[in-house]
């Protein structure tokens, strides 16, 4: 009978108790969405990883590694395993040359492939496994034959394996965006190589270690200091830029629910509040029929227990469904992986038994009053709250300022719970829309201080490695450009050691800036990044240590300049620095201020405009903007529910009190004027305190944004003009919503009797 | 031993200066099957003694014991099952649940007493066989008060705490349904009636007169009337 009583209770007040479902449904819905989009990315990598069996650390040595440098590294008793590896970058003999980096595995079972399509790995077949985005993106299939060259060889086989490798799950290039068809792997069997000794300079890890400090000690020291590069998946490219993506989704993850879940909660317990004020009798009479306290209060509790427990059941089912599909296409564009999925974790669950469980305890705190009270005071009528006379109430301040304002003041000061939920209300949606909205400022900036401000040039030339001197003279005159040299490099400082890259070059096609985004000229000496600088916690004049990549040894170093830089972080050099520290500058692009597209001669292996570019940006950044749709989608509905439901919650809570305005002979547009400056007022502290708590996500939005990235925080004048403006029409729409029911309102009924 | 015993029975409000009292050492009787009217002005303590034999107060000094158990020491858990297993209430404003229907209504009460008695049946009772799938709403006054008592007697309670039972309700109506108390009471069930209707003195087994908080008189009807013989 109970539950009867309960389920035509909630049709009554349908609106409110719809809201509590739709609410926890939201909360519950977005967070395990995103969370199960990260989820299963970072599931699905860890068991490609697995399957894999996904080198943990990577040694490079310029010289090559022997096998006695092999029995070396195993006695470390830290490493478990490790295999030998030559990789050369070769050219194929397609349209645009692109460049395919060869792989000859010792073994083939660290870091193995993953095969889509032939047959497995064979150290006796003669073929080539192929990269399948490779493959797909320049229309090759399984049989086809290709022709990589290498250093003026040739080497010629048939595609027996198209496959996708766990080193390429992200396949870093000069643009952002990868470019399948110019950027490829490719196996062959080191028997088949066609020299008769090869040198493996390459050597992969597979450790229990945890302490990569200390392992890269004990490495060294096995290999007497010979090798260039010791790599941990945390420096590993792709590897490290996917597990940020992940972070990054999974930041997003837990900035909703606790948006929702606040709302849910107000309007649960004003809902309640004003339910059980209502059946104050009813449950007084409840209580003298002999009904236990316990069973009056699980039958109250039950109200928002049910719906939050299906709302966040829902949630949990459908958010994984519906929600990580939508990020998959544009993440795809970037990663490789094996298997799109999403994964539900366990605490998903707990997430909605915990959004189920606080609403449980705000049902609880509704009733707790009214419950304590002996049945005989529960069914006499509350008596009214004792209203302190209130120092506003005295001032003659207030009565100066009409009945509008006055009845406002003191409307809001006695019912303080539901001013609180209109201003955390508006608060949520404007943090919300200022995020969204400086989201998508910040990356549009970040593109604008990249692309126009630092990027000075149209063309960008990308050589070959074996490129001659005369080539690139060729090259230099045909262009009218600048030599650039870019390459990664490592760098440490005494607070650790972090990957980075360096740029070499003289002219101003590059134009660097300072912190502010000023124009400035890079100081005579070694230039670092700002954001490498903090991360290394070092100055101007403090000194570093680093090192080309494929160089062994490190460099010593004051610096000599900061300046901050966008998307790529390190170091900035100019020729004669670089060449004082014994390295030779042998450039790696030609930067250009004439549009180049489509040139071609010998040394040339691409040309990037800087609106392609651009364009790789906007790509990449597509899975951020449908964050900021989201956002955006989220604040509306938050705003719109709490206010509605406040609107509510008033217009029957005032009803008598509006009625016998009308009765005295306001007219219903007045009334509607006296709510809505209320509500505006409310609206307007609450996106007031909104601003800043956007600015704050906005920074731990950006701080997910990768170590790679520096972006300036900045709020932007429109970006509060327009949040102003949504919060505001959502408010004045509610308050239409109002005006008709107004005017509808029944004077006479409504003041009909008191009980 | 009679069924209720009240001894010397305490119970004042608020405290210090503002402190009242609403009953002031009250002691009386009631039997098994009695129709007992209980009268008096408003502010008497009408209320409060009907509250404190229903178990939903408790008083400050004395004792209460009903069919021998004293229930003036009882904690809310114990009073809440006192309730439900041996009084029925009937209230001024019937104080029906206004989202059941009269059948349901009745029918709760299968949630909270062993001794529930089929729902049908005590509406037949009370001659609301017809309308028992209606809500309190499109019920009159008076049917809504037969389905407060129907939901009263469904537990089958030692006592049925009537508290101005007839106050809402046009005179004759209020006759049917007093006479309805009053036949509840000829079958075996003791019936206090709160009132200050003091016509229905006439038709009382026993009268218990209060005034400030005291008691006045209690009077015991030899040949009481029956409330249709009543002079209203």
């Amino acid at each position: 009978m109970l539950t009867k009583k309960m389920l035509r209770d909630i049709r009554r007040q349908a609106g409110q108790f719809v809201s509590v479902f739709l609410m926890s449904f939201l909360a519950v819905f977005f967070f395990s969405g995103i969370a199960g989009e990260s989820a299963g990315l970072e599931k699905m990598s860890n068991d490609y990883y697995v399957r894999t069996n996904f080198a943990d650390a990577w040694i490079y040595s310029r010289s090559g590694f022997t096998a006695g440098d092999m029995e070396a590294v195993l006695s470390v008793p830290e490493i478990k395993d490790a295999e030998r590896r030559l990789s050369i970058e070769t050219t194929a003999e397609t349209a645009g040359n692109p460049q395919i980096v060869l792989y000859f595995a010792e073994n083939h079972d660290i870091s193995r492939f993953y095969l889509l399509d032939g047959r497995d790995y064979d150290e006796n077949a003669d073929g080539i496994w192929l990269d399948d985005r490779f493959a797909e993106a320049s229309g090759m299939v399984l049989g086809d034959e290709i022709t990589l060259k290498y250093n003026g060889f040739g080497i010629t086989k048939n595609i027996i394996g198209l496959i996708y490798s766990p080193e390429y799950v992200y396949m870093s290039g000069e643009a952002i965006t990868p470019d399948f068809a110019l950027k490829g792997f490719a196996y062959i069997s080191n028997k088949q190589f066609p020299l008769p000794e090869i040198t493996y300079t390459e050597m992969l890890i597979k450790t229990d270690a945890e302490d990569f400090v200390l392992l890269e000690e004990k490495v060294g020291a096995a290999l007497k200091g010979e090798y260039s590069v010791f790599l941990t998946r945390d420096n590993f490219e792709s590897y490290a830029q996917l597990k940020m993506e992940i972070l990054q989704h999974k930041s997003m993850a837990v900035i909703f629910p606790p948006v929702f879940l606040v709302i849910t909660l107000l309007t649960l317990l004003t809902t309640m509040a004003r339910l059980i004020n209502g059946q104050r009798t009813q449950l007084g009479t409840l209580k003298a029929l002999g009904f236990s306290r316990r069973k009056i209060t699980l039958h109250y509790i039950g109200y928002g227990f049910w719906l939050t427990l299906f709302g966040s059941l829902l949630g949990v089912i459908l958010g994984p469904i519906v929600i990580p599909p939508l990020f998959y296409p544009s993440m795809s564009a970037f990663y490789t992986l094996p298997v799109w999925k999403p994964t539900y974790h366990w605490a998903f669950y707990l997430v909605a038994a915990g959004v189920t469980a606080l609403n449980v305890l705000i049902s609880y705190i509704a009733c707790r009053a009214v419950l304590k009270e002996m049945p005989s005071e529960a069914l006499r009528p509350k008596a009214p709250k004792a209203v302190k006379e209130r120092a506003a109430d005295k001032k003659s301040l207030l009565s100066g300022l009409g009945f509008n304002l006055q009845w406002n003041v003191r409307d809001m000061s006695r019912n303080k719970t539901r001013t609180v939920m209109a201003v955390i209300g508006a608060l949520g949606c404007t943090a919300l829309l200022v995020c969204a909205f400086g989201m998508n400022e910040d990356m549009n900036d970040l593109k604008v201080w990249q692309y126009e401000e630092i990027n000075r040039y149209e063309s960008k030339i990308m050589l070959d490695e074996q490129i001659t001197d005369n080539q690139l003279e060729n090259i230099l005159a045909l262009s009218n450009g600048q030599a650039v040299l870019e390459n990664a490099i490592e760098i440490r400082s005494g607070k650790g050691k972090l990957t980075g890259g360096i740029t070499v070059t003289d002219g101003g096609l590059l134009q660097y800036t300072d912190n502010n985004r000023n124009p400035i000229k890079l100081a005579d000496g070694v230039n670092i990044s700002f954001k490498i600088a903090k991360r290394l916690g070092v100055g101007i004049g403090d000194t570093v240590y680093w090192h080309i990549f494929t160089e062994e040894g490190w460099k010593e170093c004051r610096i000599a300049g900061i300046y901050r830089s966008p998307a790529g972080q390190g170091l900035a050099v100019n020729r004669a620095v670089f060449e004082s520290f014994g390295y030779e500058f042998k450039p790696t692009a030609v930067i250009s201020e004439s549009n180049l597209s489509g040139a071609t001669a010998e040394g040339i292996s691409g040309v990037l405009l800087n609106s392609e570019l651009t364009a790789g940006w906007d790509e990449m950044t597509e899975a951020m903007l449908l964050m900021v749709a989201i956002l955006i989608f989220a604040a509306v509905i938050l705003a719109a529910v709490v206010l509605y439901n406040l609107g509510l919650l008033s217009f029957i809570e005032r009803g008598r009190e509006l009625a016998t305005l009308k009765v005295i002979g306001f007219k219903s547009g007045e009334l509607t004027g006296l709510l809505l400056v209320q509500n505006l007022v409310l609206s307007f502290i609450g996106f007031l305190a909104g601003i800043p708590c956007g600015i704050l996500l906005v920074q731990s939005m950006i701080a997910t944004m990768g170590e790679a990235f520096d972006m300036i925080a900045a709020l932007h004048f429109t970006d509060v003009l327009l949040s102003f403006v949504i919060v505001f029409v959502i408010a004045v729409c509610v308050n239409l919503m109002f005006s008709g029911r107004l005017r509808r309102l029944d004077m006479v009924s409504s003041l009909k009797s008191a009980d | 031993m009679a069924l209720v015993e009240f001894k010397n029975i305490t119970k004042s409000y608020g405290a210090g200066d503002t402190k009242q009292n609403a009953l002031d050492d009250v002691t009386f009787e009631i039997n098994n099957g009695e129709f007992v009217v209980v009268l008096g002005p408003s502010g008497a303590g009408k209320s409060t003694l009907l509250n404190l034999l229903g178990g939903m107060d408790k008083p400050c000094g004395g004792e209460i014991i009903i069919d021998g158990v004293h229930i003036e020491g009882f904690n809310d858990n114990r009073l809440t099952q006192y309730r439900a297993e041996n009084i029925g209430f009937v209230f001024q404003f019937y104080n029906l649940i206004p989202t059941l229907t009269a059948y349901e209504n009745v029918a709760l009460i299968k949630e909270i007493s062993d001794n529930y008695q089929n729902a049908n049946e005590i509406l037949k009772d009370v001659g609301l066989d017809a309308h028992k799938n209606k809500f309190p709403s499109q019920l009159s006054g008076g049917e809504q008060q037969r389905v407060s008592i129907a939901r009263a007697l469904a537990k089958n309670p030692k006592l049925l705490l009537c508290d101005e039972p007839t106050g809402a309700l046009d005179s004759n109506t209020g006759i049917t349904i007093l006479s309805l108390l009053q036949d509840m009471s000829r079958r075996g069930k003791a019936v206090i009636i709160v009132t200050h209707n003091s016509a229905l003195a006439e038709a009382a087994d026993k009268v218990i007169k209060l005034k400030n908080g005291k008691i006045k008189e209690i009077t015991v009807n030899k040949n009481p009337k029956s409330v249709s013989e009543v002079n209203w």
